[in-house]
């Protein structure tokens, strides 16, 4: 202990040592040598980087002399990694962008929990820039993933959003926010309007069992929301868009930076009157009407070039209107905060973090002065160190410890409140074979304070062959029983009862898959085939030898889903591109011989694309179709159900010019209404106009 | 502009008293709230008392008029009860029904309490309720669990004792937002006449 505080010292000590620092300086450019303001420069493996000024020059200096990776990004270009040598004094170095419509360099996280080339993960991950969802008039996280993923799909029964991936639902699929699980789910859904999309850089999907690193609930797929990094200059941005039924998204965002401390500010406030196309259950409407106000803010503080802290905390609220039967509505809040930190050892480095997040759902009793009447809270706790092993540039070694506690309140559980622990250990190696092979294999061993010990491997491999990627996959998934399948007590009307069950254990799952990936900067296509097959599925069964009509949580079905996904992007000529994906799904349970619950097995969206950019002025015209196969809700002992087919068409123009941006669009341009379609709950063609203000940009 | 129709139907109802030189004085419309969340036990209601009753003998007594189990209602006659009870749906809606109907016509179909075949969760349920009363919710099956939403009809019923009575089932939930609180409006007349002024 001693040693290590002395080493501290020491390190925190050579970094004022200003003699034997170096500092590097240069320009980054176009292809054609104008310049490029505002392009990010970064040393991965440690805290350093700027960002380039109006006339593309950038400086860092108080670099220990050593060799490094420089990574350059700038949004809608091709991001550049360079390895250089430092010396101590004077350095120099320039860099060139090229624009690139798919940028094959850009970087992940959620597939390996570090940060890697996207061309270069053996896990296939999706990357969904929040930037260009704006584009589209697209402002929230659940609109940004229908579109875009093929596969997903959002449905939507009066108050409750529901997302499907690949055939298994939002119990088997982990939504994460900057790696941190979300409190307040209802049958694995989160409330997805607390998440903010202005607040957000990119959204990556990773579909199937390939990240078990991630533990419970990573059996479908993982989706993990990437909040924006603070900028060196500033930044404000303001956005507002509206449409029918008097729907307004609005908020915006600040961020600046001075010395070592940086700071991110961000809020949103949506509301809407909406709207029932099904007036025959008049007290049931299709979109509620609700208004919500959401805050995060975040400080990066750089104390040295070896350590970082994120202190950071949220706030969301959410109130319904009231169309029910009921004297009440409901209102939501959610409080999180957290800290992360990250300390580098020469080219290793830890990570360790605390996060906590609390959902509480209440009932504003309207008879009796809007009294708040507290139904249920949610309280996710996390506290992580992780450390990062860069043993040579072709093998990283990772080795987490984490601690997770899920406190649940609710009035339908079994004595109120409820609590239950987690420890895991997680352990990966990524090991580069020559240039062309990568191999990432790991395991997450979790002790659960229920039901014991969990161990769930995974592996998966790359083989680059020019501009062909081919990938492999295999892994175990596991989703533990949630507390409410484990403590439920819920009386229907005292008509029927659904209890929970304490002898429950995890739901596990094997899943493999093997993909081809074709890359060039004019085209990009993949294909994924993949198989899961679970078992020990938890579902609620009616008990035989109770007095009462009664429902009981059992570990009883099996499943197997079974599908293919394409995603295409080709450009026809100059800015003009034209997209598609594809999913196919065959789900099977085992028992019934049905597809599983709320399974779509045909869905895709095909959309074409047009950018013209004249010095200030960016024009980005779309039109984009979304093409969804029937979908089924089939149990046999209860009533069986399906979705009709059908495409839905949306265009938008987007105009920027200096720091304005004017988006307008027509969503649902045929009007198509389709009263009982749970995932179509439009009412009709709507129009929407968008502003979004660049307040940096006009420095 | 809205209170001018609560208005009116006063004004008008006062005129017609004194036409009649005060032989009736107009009744009142009452309001309760009955506490019906049990699902074994009925709650009987008498609307001579204005209140909830005690009944030891449910199928003797002619005392209680309603009687209330979460959303079924019994009247005291058919196989419910010995009394003179039967109800009847008037079709009309809301407030301005409630307060447009102001005689019992001969034309209104009656019916007694008998056992009703009820589709439930599993199979079929059978109900010993006023058929007629039945129609006084719907169930929606809304995302945040079923709901009783009222149909806000307007019903004639005559008492265990055989006067008569309009009735508006208005709401199942308590102002704390608790199921199997039945609340109902409604104008009794206590002289037997089938007048509901």
């Amino acid at each position: 202990m001693k040693q290590s505080v002395l080493f501290l010292l020491l390190l925190l000590l050579s970094i004022n040592l200003h003699s034997q620092d170096a500092f590097i300086s240069g320009r980054v450019l176009l292809d054609d040598s104008s310049s490029v303001a505002s392009a990010t420069v970064i040393i991965t493996g440690t805290t350093l980087g700027t960002v380039t000024d109006s006339k593309g020059y950038y400086y860092i200096n108080k670099v220990i002399p050593d060799t490094y990776t420089f990574r350059i990004s700038l949004l809608g270009y091709e991001t550049q990694e360079k390895i250089l040598t430092l010396k101590s004094g004077k350095n120099n170095a320039d860099f060139t962008l090229s624009e690139a419509n798919i940028n094959l360099n850009e970087v992940v996280v959620t597939g390996t929990r570090s940060e890697k080339m996207l061309k270069n993960v053996p896990v296939i991950t999706q990357v969904i820039l929040a930037s260009r969802m704006l584009d589209m008039g697209i402002t929230n996280v659940t609109g940004a993933l229908e579109t875009m993923v093929p596969g997903l799909d959002v449905s939507q029964f009066g108050t409750r959003v529901s997302i499907t991936l690949q055939g298994m639902d939002a119990k088997y699929v982990l939504f994460l926010v900057d790696g941190e699980r979300i409190a307040g789910e209802v049958n694995g859904d989160i409330d997805y309007s607390m998440l903010n999309l202005e607040n957000i850089d990119r959204i990556e999907v990773i579909k199937g069992a390939s990240s078990s690193l991630y533990g419970s609930n990573a059996i479908g797929g993982v989706i993990n929301i990437i909040t924006k990094k603070i900028s060196d200059s500033f930044e404000g941005k303001l956005y507002s868009r509206y449409s029918n039924y008097n729907e307004l998204f609005s908020g915006g965002g600040f961020s600046l930076k001075k010395g070592i401390i940086g700071s991110g500010t961000s809020f949103s406030y949506n509301r809407t009157d909406g709207y029932d196309v099904t007036p025959e259950s008049s007290h049931d409407w299709t979109q509620n009407p609700y208004s919500s106000f959401n805050l995060r803010q975040k400080f990066e503080i750089t104390p040295s070039s070896k350590l970082s802290f994120i202190p950071y905390f949220g706030y969301y609220q959410f109130e319904r209107g009231n169309v029910s039967a009921r004297p009440a509505h409901d209102f939501y809040q959610d409080f999180n905060a957290g800290l992360k930190g990250q300390y580098f050892i020469g080219k290793h480095s830890i990570d360790f973090s605390y996060y906590r997040d609390q959902y509480n759902t209440y009932n504003v009793l309207e008879l009796l002065d809007n009294q708040k009447d507290k139904v249920s809270y949610d309280i996710i706790q996390t506290l992580r160190t992780q450390g990062n092993f860069h043993i040579s540039d072709k093998n990283n070694l990772i080795a987490g410890l984490e601690y997770n506690y899920e406190t649940l309140f609710s009035i339908r559980n079994e004595g109120g409140l409820k609590g239950e622990g987690e420890a895991v250990f997680y352990l990966q190696e990524d090991l580069r074979l020559g240039e062309k092979w990568n191999l990432v294999a790991g395991i997450r061993t979790s002790h659960h304070s229920s039901y014991g010990l969990n161990a769930a491997p995974k592996i998966s491999v790359l083989y680059k062959m020019g501009f062909l990627n081919f990938r492999a996959s295999a892994g175990t998934g596991f989703r533990s029983p949630a507390l409410k399948e484990l403590y439920m007590n819920f009386d229907h009307f005292g008509e029927w009862y659904i209890i929970g069950n304490t002898e429950l254990k995890p739901e596990a799952s094997r899943y493999i898959s093997g993909s081809a990936e074709f890359l060039k900067p004019w085209n990009n296509t993949s294909v994924t085939v993949y198989s899961n097959s679970l078992s020990d599925m938890i579902t609620d069964r009616w008990l035989t030898d109770s007095a009462q009509l009664t429902r009981q949580y059992q570990n009883v079905a099996s499943a197997s889903v079974q599908g293919i996904d394409l995603n295409a992007r080709q450009k026809i000529f100059r800015e003009l591109w034209v997209s598609a994906g594809y999913s196919y799904v065959n789900s099977h349970d085992n028992q019934t011989g049905l597809q599983l619950y709320g399974t779509t097995m045909h869905s895709g969206h095909i959309s074409a694309d047009y950018n013209y950019r004249k010095k200030e002025y960016n024009l980005n015209v779309q039109l984009y179709c979304k093409l969804m196969g029937e979908k089924f809700y089939e149990i046999t002992d209860e009533k069986t159900y399906r979705d009709r087919p059908y495409c839905s068409w949306r265009f938008t123009v987007s105009q920027e010019y200096r720091f304005l941006r004017l988006s307008t669009g027509v969503d649902n341009i045929f009007g198509l209404v389709i009263p009982q379609n749970l995932n179509f709950i439009s009412p009709g063609r709507r129009f929407f106009i968008g502003m979004n203000i660049d307040l940096g940009k006009n420095r | 502009m809205k209170s001018l129709f609560y208005f009116l139907p006063i004004a008008i109802s006062l005129l017609a008293g004194c036409t009649k030189e005060d032989t009736t004085s107009p009744i009142q419309a009452q309001t309760f709230e009955v506490n019906a969340t049990s699902s074994t036990d009925w709650k009987y209601f008498s609307f001579e008392k204005d209140d909830t009753i005690a009944v030891t003998n449910p199928l003797t007594s002619t005392d209680w008029d309603l009687a209330f189990q979460r959303y079924r209602i019994k009247t005291n006659g058919g196989k419910s009860g010995s009394g003179l009870g039967k109800a009847a749906n008037s079709y009309k809606k809301g407030q301005s029904g409630f307060d447009a109907l102001n005689l019992v016509p001969d034309t209104a179909t009656f019916a007694v309490d008998d056992s009703l075949k009820i589709a439930v969760v599993q199979g079929y349920a059978t109900y010993l309720v006023n058929p007629e009363l039945y129609t006084w919710f719907t169930m929606e099956f809304a995302s945040q669990g079923t709901q009783i939403v009222p149909s806000d009809y307007i019903y004639y019923v005559q008492t265990g004792k055989g006067k008569y009575a309009k009735v508006w089932f208005k709401s199942y939930y308590s102002p704390a937002n608790a199921s199997g609180f039945v609340t109902f409006q409604y104008k009794y007349q206590p002289d037997g006449s089938k007048t509901l002024e």
